[in-house]
């Protein structure tokens, strides 16, 4: 087999390694062609049209396929994304649960503990679950990010909610 | 894909009608209608695709590779017949015409 042929051959197989499933057969037709063309100038052009109807006809099909799985993969990343946001929040909820059930019966045993806003209560209800939550930020921001920002998240609210509690609490005072 | 009845596709389907129900190659309908397959095939692959083309691969012994066949479906046959023939009418009317003027 002289060069052509052989360049003609190689360029439809090429072609046919990026064609799409639905596609390959003809795609398969075209090339079997080729071992019955008569002439090498005649297989050239034969494997070059054919290459054409390739992209023309699959190339776009498979653009549209790509894109659309791309979109389905966005779609998905984002809901998987918002699944551990949404976990992050549940677990700083569950721990500022726990701090507070903590503080209820550590005020039940020792009754004495009942002051205005003493240290203890602050340390146990507000700085133990702070610090809990930027040790998980920290510790989650590079392997699971959205769940650190779940985190983030709750320890902001949770921080406002209670920088609100004080100053209500000491204006009243 | 819509099928465009272009002066190509018109004469994809006359070579299809010189034997509908016969099994033709792809080289040789292009080396019957003069077209390259940048053009043949697309006009198979629209014409398959609205099933007025059966495909199929030539059973073939070991070794050597299987070749793509084509035949005009039932549908396909109706679809040929309806649009050449009152073709070749106009155009034998036209010769007619042209003779005899």
């Amino acid at each position: 087999m002289s060069a052509i042929p052989k360049f003609s051959v190689r360029l439809l197989r090429a072609v046919m390694q990026y064609t799409p499933e639905h596609c390959r057969e003809w795609a398969s037709a075209m090339l079997r062609e080729l071992d019955f063309i008569e002439g090498d100038w005649a297989a050239l052009f034969w494997a070059l049209g054919s290459a054409a109807t390739i992209v023309r006809y699959c190339g776009l099909e498979l653009m549209r396929m790509g894109f659309r799985r791309q979109e389905e993969a966005e779609m998905k990343e984002t809901a998987k994304n918002v699944g551990w946001v949404f976990a992050g929040v549940v677990l700083s909820v569950l721990l500022i649960v726990c701090a507070m059930g903590l503080f209820h019966l550590a005020a039940y045993f020792f009754p004495s503990m009942e002051q205005s806003i003493p240290w203890p209560t602050w340390l146990v209800v507000f700085f133990l679950p702070e610090t809990l939550f930027i040790i998980g930020t920290v510790r989650f921001w590079r392997k699971r990010r959205p769940m650190a920002v779940g985190v983030l998240l709750a320890a902001v609210i949770f921080a406002t909610h209670f920088v609100m509690h004080i100053v209500s609490h000491f204006n009243r005072g | 894909m819509k099928l465009r009845l272009s002066p190509q596709t018109l004469s994809v389907l006359d070579a299809f009608l010189e034997a509908p129900k016969e099994w033709r190659y792809g080289y040789d309908i292009s080396r019957g209608t003069g077209l390259k397959s940048g053009t043949l095939y697309p006009i198979l692959m629209r014409m398959a695709e609205r099933k007025l083309l059966e495909t199929s691969w030539e059973t073939v012994e070991a070794g050597k590779p299987p070749r793509h066949l084509y035949r005009l479906t039932p549908d396909g046959m109706q679809f040929a017949r309806e649009h050449r023939l009152p073709r070749a009418g106009k155009l034998r009317r036209a010769a007619w015409s042209e003779a005899e003027g």
